[in-house]
């Protein structure tokens, strides 16, 4: 579904003509809503710490992708400068087994709240429609939720309630806007940002209470599209 | 405002709300678990095979060297941890042994007939058929059956090894045999991808004691329910509890008490009341203080019996029958009420009389048996052949019951056995305590050699007669 969605955005992206061209005055403010996807591609020691000893190369876990509605805010303050932040619909992602757990498929699923701020550099109108920019930021991820699921209770002994540290971290991205009007844009972005977390569970057995853990990097990238309204 | 930008607007509001539908974080929105029988680890666990050699000097090291014969196959061990169900039907994981002969003899290479083998009680959490350095049961199966060219598949049941069950589910018969079928499943999708030598569709099922109640429960299940995806070639149940109901009404109500009842029977109430839900309130209805506070999670453990004992978690007696009285395991109430209890009930579900098996059978054990009384056995016998279906139950005391793998072997059999039991009280000095010796050797040390050997026998025999 994912991959259809990006195909008919960028299609009716592709069969703009004839859009207003107008640079973002000073003191513009601007909300926009949109759609997030989040690529992760995590990397993760093995999980360490409990009784039951894999063999190599341990058990370890995976993050899957998600796809939200992306929503947020930008403050042009000079000629070429905005401020922003990003918010959304916190997404899920499904944990999966990896290593020698490959085949358990999914062990658990996070849902996360990832605002960003970012400081963004515009580059004027390179195009008569497309005004490109660069942005800089800090992120901070709260995982709110976080579940085991029977799958994963099966493989660590029993009932397992999982933490996830938030993170801060440093976020960048690319993208460019169109300008339909002086209200109406679209803008597109690409966003890498830093999000590290230390993963822990706590499973329940005759013998109290076991912990693993893992370090996770989820190394995301985020590709957003969105409809800006300016005033 | 253009129509290209109102197309635009319009597809990314939609897909803004599409977005938000998928990938909730609710339980509804889980992947389903692996299938049942599904492979999630298989592993070659020895370096080297273990060798011809190697398994010729283990068997002689026991005296069993005559019994097993020489081994024809080095053994590969390997293992397999898998996905199956837990008596909820919830995902759970356990793990499998899985010894596949190996090396240049006629019987060990290509498609080998496989040998699905169920395991006697044990209380270690840590048990492994595949440790087969340290595994009793596991090297005696390997050296009788795989170094004779079977593939064995001997799964370590829920609770044991990897499998994160909390508990076992002892002596249930159809939980069991789901635990079983799943092994074999795994087991067979491992070695098809995995190695050289791989399973023929023939099936052999045993097992001894408890695994002999699996086995059994096994066999049924799989001719019931499993028919288009395996066909059982024969079955040789060993030493079981086959006829569970009238086992616990002898023990509960007239007595004799069984060799091993105080580990049983905990084994037995937390099996039957993870299954079915009713069979106390409380633990204190079954067990007396202060063997209530923990006997529930009692087993399987990583501590020994002895450490048990001084724990005071069980009667220290070294007989392990002090069920009743003052000191014992379990309540008064617990004894009067057994009639009518769903304990009982439990047991009459769990009892393998009143099906017919199809495949051929071959029982046997000892008539003298403390641990698992031999009417299990010809209870069952009597029961097939009422409805026609005639089984040999093998007594090792008695060469007559083993007239039908031949004179010869029946006269070996008995006369090794006798041998064998006078050589144990001969080495606990006689009289007296060479008769103890005898006892508490009887069931787990000298009854299995030589119903394996029987039940092998048996097997090579059927195969031999079929294309």
């Amino acid at each position: 579904m994912n991959k259809k969605i990006t195909l008919i955005l960028a299609a009716s992206l592709m069969a703009l003509a004839g859009a207003a061209s107008a640079e973002t005055a000073v003191g513009t403010h601007t909300v926009y809503l949109g759609l997030a996807h989040i690529d992760v591609n995590s990397k993760a020691a093995p999980l360490e710490g409990g009784t039951k000893q894999f063999p190599a190369p341990g058990a370890q876990i995976r993050v899957g992708d998600a796809t939200t509605t992306g929503f947020g805010y930008t403050y042009r303050f000079a000629p070429r400068w905005s401020g922003e932040i990003a918010l959304g619909i916190p997404p899920s992602h499904k944990i999966y087994g990896n290593g020698v757990i490959k085949n358990a498929g999914q062990i658990a699923v996070v849902r996360q709240m990832p605002p960003t701020v970012f400081i963004n550099y515009h580059l004027g109108e390179y195009f008569t429609k497309v005004e490109p920019f660069v942005g800089v930021g800090v992120n901070y991820t709260y995982f709110e939720k976080k579940r085991s699921t029977p799958t994963g209770d099966a493989i660590s002994g029993g009932p397992t309630r999982i933490t996830l540290e938030n993170s801060w971290g440093a976020a960048a991205h690319v993208g460019f806007t169109v300008h339909y009007t002086k209200q109406w844009s679209l803008t597109a972005t690409a966003a890498y940002a830093d999000v590290r977390s230390q993963m822990r569970s706590y499973t329940t057995t005759n013998n109290g209470t076991e912990e693993l853990h893992t370090k996770i990097n989820f190394r995301p990238m985020v590709y957003t599209m969105s409809l800006g309204y300016s005033f | 405002m253009n129509s290209q930008f109102k197309l635009a607007s319009l597809t990314l509001a939609a897909a803004a709300m599409l977005s938000a539908c998928g990938g909730g974080s609710s339980a509804a929105s889980d992947d389903p678990p692996p299938a049942r029988g599904a492979v999630q680890l298989g592993v070659v666990a020895s370096t080297t095979p273990v060798t011809k050699a190697q398994i010729d000097a283990g068997t002689a090291a026991k005296g069993i060297g005559a019994l097993a014969g020489a081994a024809q196959c080095d053994v590969e061990i390997r293992y397999v941890y898998y996905s199956t169900r837990d008596p909820q039907g919830v995902i759970a994981m356990a793990s499998t042994a899985v010894f596949v002969p190996t090396g240049t003899g006629a019987a060990c290479s290509g498609n080998r007939p496989v040998v699905l083998y169920a395991h006697g009680t044990t209380t270690d959490q840590t048990f492994n058929m595949a440790q087969v350095d340290k595994n009793a049961e596991g090297s005696l199966v390997m050296a009788f059956y795989a170094a004779q060219g079977f593939i064995v598949v001997a799964p370590n049941y829920l609770g044991y090894d990897r499998s994160g069950l909390q508990y076992t589910t002892y002596l249930n018969a159809e939980q069991s045999a789901i635990e079983m079928v799943d092994g074999l499943r795994a087991a067979k999708t491992y070695l098809n991808a995995d190695s050289a030598v791989k399973p023929s569709a023939k099936l052999l099922i045993a097992g001894y004691s408890q695994g002999g109640h699996v086995a059994m429960a096994t066999q049924k299940a799989i001719e019931r329910d499993y028919a288009s995806e395996f066909t059982v070639t024969a079955a040789a149940p060993m030493s079981g509890p086959y006829n569970l109901v009238k086992f616990g009404d002898v023990i509960t109500t007239t007595g004799p008490i069984n060799a091993g009842a105080t580990l049983f029977l905990p084994l037995m109430l937390t099996s039957y009341q993870k299954a079915y839900g009713n069979i106390y309130a409380s633990p204190s209805d079954v067990y007396q203080s202060p063997y209530d506070k923990t006997a529930e999670t009692l087993f399987p453990t990583k501590s020994t019996l002895t450490q048990l004992i001084q724990d005071g978690k069980l009667p220290n007696d070294p007989t392990f029958t002090k069920l009743f009285g003052t000191g014992g395991l379990l309540t008064d109430s617990f004894r009067a009420g057994y009639a009518a209890s769903n304990y009982r009930k439990a047991l009459q579900t769990n009892t393998l009389l009143g099906w017919t098996p199809k495949a051929p059978v071959a029982l046997c054990g000892g008539a003298n048996d403390p641990t698992v009384f031999f009417f299990n056995t010809t209870d069952a016998q009597a029961d097939f052949a009422s409805r026609g279906k005639a089984v040999p139950a093998s007594n090792l005391e008695s060469a007559a019951s083993m007239q039908w793998a031949g004179a010869t072997t029946a006269a070996t059999i008995a006369g090794g056995f006798a041998q064998a039991k006078a050589a144990t009280s001969a080495a606990a000095g006689g009289g007296a305590a060479g008769a103890a010796a005898v006892q508490g050797a009887y069931h787990g040390t000298l009854v299995p050699p030589f119903c394996n050997a029987l039940a092998r026998g048996f097997f090579q025999s059927v195969l031999a007669a079929q294309p």
